[in-house]
């Protein structure tokens, strides 16, 4: 399986990615938000600022209209000077009076309609920081040559955006952290889930087929997912049962037919040298169907749990060297060199007979997959946990896209390693790994083939 | 060779007794435990080949009674089963070999010779020396002499050796080497055997007259003296 490195692989979590969609879209609804809002309220503000001011200037061209520019002025300055909380600035200028002015900048005289204007800070009692403020000035001349002009500072209106902008960041941001939190735990209680369907199924994978995905729980959909994994699962283990049975079935049931041809042809006489050789290489052809009828039973025996190996603490090592000896003189008439490098002992807890025959599988896999000239060397060491046990030879090798498949039951590479196999010798070895709880890995080495064995280290006794 | 063979498949009991007559040898063939148990304690035989699965008694029950009774005639186990587990079962309670089904009928005879021979040697002083021939094979000094010229020879040369001579003008098949020697239950591709004989029979026959070291073609080897 593979995992996600903790740092480096985080975009590669499905956590992240929730967390960064989930911000995006909350960023974006913020913004948007904010822009709608701001609009909206300025729009308004203004609104009422201008009809307010239309309001004030209604008055004032009736007063003046009825009692004249003075009046009005007079009126105006009682008004100023009563109500001190006033935020309306006023300014008459009569044609034959002196002019009345409560701090409205003689730009807007100028002005016709509305207008904005800078007004000095000191005119107006304002607490913004800055000593130029924004006035909306409404100025109007009378039939008479009367000049009207009302006004007010705009910046409540400024600090009113100025808040909703503030408001709108602290909030957009809380709204981000919000959205990667829940995008965050929506994808953990999504990747917790994941995570043991993905668990299961590379444990599955490594062969222990009859495992189920555990309930994963939290909605319909999910329990629905494992059910019909399970389901799948079950219907997988039938047919690779059926499979191995048939295949176990045959094998046990040609053993017996097959050893009664072979006693025949034991029993022939030969007339000549030449039939006494056909006899013997006939004989030899049963002998190998057999070995490859045993080796399937076996394989079967061992896949199924039906033999009970004796586990003990064993030093490979010393199985490892009488394998040598053993295979020694046999690669040397081939041609191939054999040798052992063993540093010892190397303890693991197995089954002696079954370690043997593992140590024989993948020592007869070796020389009988390289050409003549051959090198194979056979390494046993133990590090701080395992003992090693690697078999390497500087052959061919084995196209990358077969390395995973070596181990299948019957899986031939095509070319040039394929040579007279059972398809079943890194098969039987990888079952008693399994057995021993080892790990078996098979690389190219450019040139050759490393087939690696990890057992866990036993403790003597 | 009087064998007792104790087995209730007719086919194969059959079979084995043909095998034996034919090579002239007394087989009496029972069919069940209980009168294969009463036949054996007879002690007329020199060999019993019991079945694993009998009816009535189970071959290793009837091993074990006999065992217990003082019956001290090596006895073969056949079985179907022949896992590890079993085989070790097996020898324990009693039983001198073990062979599972099918088996290739050379190779039992080749082991009922082997056991007959055991058992005729019981209680014969360890030898401390084997000749063969001109061939002479000092097993405590581990040393080896043909026709007064001495050879040199690898230990797991003189392991073979030793195992051949041991049973010198018997028939040993490849499974009763790699078991023997190895202690492997199992065969390879590779004929690990032939390559170590080859070595042994340049070392032992190259150079002399008349060879003593004999391949029997798809059965095995045997080590006797000439003529």
């Amino acid at each position: 399986m593979r995992r996600a490195e903790p740092l480096s692989g985080l975009w590669r979590t499905a956590t992240f990615r929730f967390a960064v969609i989930f911000a995006s879209i909350f960023g974006v609804g913020a913004v948007l938000l904010l822009l709608v809002l701001d609009f909206s309220i300025a729009r308004f503000a203004e609104r009422e600022l201008h009809n307010a001011l239309r309001h004030q200037m209604a008055i004032m061209r009736a007063d003046a209209q009825l009692e004249g520019g003075a009046a009005l002025a007079n009126i105006l300055a009682e008004h100023v000077r009563t109500d001190t909380v006033s935020r309306y600035r006023y300014l008459v200028i009569p044609p034959d009076h002196p002019s009345f002015n409560s701090g409205i900048p003689e730009d807007a005289v100028r002005l016709r309609g509305f207008g904005h204007v800078k007004a000095r800070a000191a005119d107006v009692p304002s607490k913004a920081a800055a000593n130029v403020v924004e006035m909306l000035v409404l100025t109007e001349r009378l039939s008479d040559g009367t000049v009207l002009a009302v006004g007010r500072e705009s910046y409540p209106l400024e600090d009113l955006r100025a808040g909703l902008h503030a408001i709108a960041l602290w909030g957009g941001g809380a709204l981000i952290l919000l959205a990667i939190a829940a995008g965050s735990i929506a994808g953990l209680l999504f990747l917790r889930r994941l995570e043991l369907v993905n668990e299961t199924t590379s444990r599955i994978m490594e062969g222990n087929l009859s495992e189920r995905i555990p309930p994963i729980g939290f909605g319909q959909e999910f329990h629905d997912l494992t059910r019909n994994l399970n389901a799948m699962l079950e219907r997988l283990e039938t047919a690779m049962m059926a499979m191995r049975q048939v295949s176990t079935d045959v094998a046990h049931d040609l053993r017996m037919p097959l050893t009664r041809l072979r006693n025949r042809l034991e029993e022939l006489d030969a007339a000549s040298e030449a039939q006494a050789t056909q006899i013997e290489d006939a004989i030899g052809e049963a002998d190998e169907l057999l070995l490859q009828f045993n080796t399937m039973l076996r394989l079967a025996q061992l896949e199924s749990g039906g033999i009970r190996c004796e586990m003990r603490p064993v030093d490979l090592m010393q199985i490892t060297e009488r394998a040598v000896e053993a295979f020694q003189p046999a690669a040397e008439e081939g041609g191939r060199t054999l040798f052992g490098k063993l540093e010892g002992p190397c303890l693991v807890l197995g089954d002696a007979r079954l370690l043997s025959q593992l140590l024989g599988n993948l020592v007869d896999n070796a020389l009988r997959h390289t050409p003549a000239g051959a090198v194979v060397a056979v390494e046993v060491r133990s590090d701080l946990e395992d003992v090693v046990l690697a078999v390497s030879d500087d052959g061919p090798g084995v196209p990358e896209h077969d390395l995973p498949h070596l181990t299948l039951r019957f899986y031939r590479v095509d070319d040039s390693r394929s040579g007279a196999g059972t398809g079943l010798g890194l098969t039987l070895a990888a079952a008693i790994v399994n057995l021993h709880h080892g790990v078996i890995s098979i690389s190219n080495l450019r040139p050759g083939l490393r087939v690696e064995v990890r057992f866990p280290r036993a403790a003597p006794g | 060779m009087n064998v007792l063979l104790v087995e209730d498949d007719h086919k194969t009991g059959a079979f084995i007794v043909r095998g034996f007559t034919e090579r002239g040898h007394l087989v009496r063939w029972e069919k069940d435990g209980p009168a294969g148990a009463a036949e054996a304690r007879t002690g007329r035989y020199d060999v019993l080949i019991i079945d694993r699965m009998l009816p009535g008694q189970s071959g290793f029950a009837i091993v074990e009674t006999l065992r217990s009774e003082g019956v001290g005639s090596p006895i073969l186990i056949l079985t179907a089963l022949s896992s590890v587990e079993e085989r070790v079962q097996g020898l324990e309670i009693g039983a001198d070999d073990y062979l599972g089904k099918p088996f290739a009928f050379s190779e039992l005879l080749a082991r009922v010779r082997a056991l007959h021979r055991r058992g005729a040697e019981a209680g014969a002083t360890e030898p401390g020396h084997i000749a063969v021939g001109d061939l002479v094979v000092d097993l405590r000094n581990r040393r080896v002499v043909r026709a007064g010229r001495r050879l040199d020879l690898t230990p797991q040369e003189f392991r073979l050796l030793e195992f051949l001579v041991r049973r010198v003008g018997q028939t040993v098949t490849r499974t009763m080497l790699l078991e023997g020697l190895w202690g492997y239950d199992f065969d390879t591709r590779t004929n690990i055997i032939d390559a170590h004989v080859s070595r042994l029979r340049a070392k032992i026959d190259r150079g002399f007259d008349a060879p003593l070291l004999h391949t029997l073609r798809g059965v095995g080897y045997v080590i006797d003296a000439p003529g």
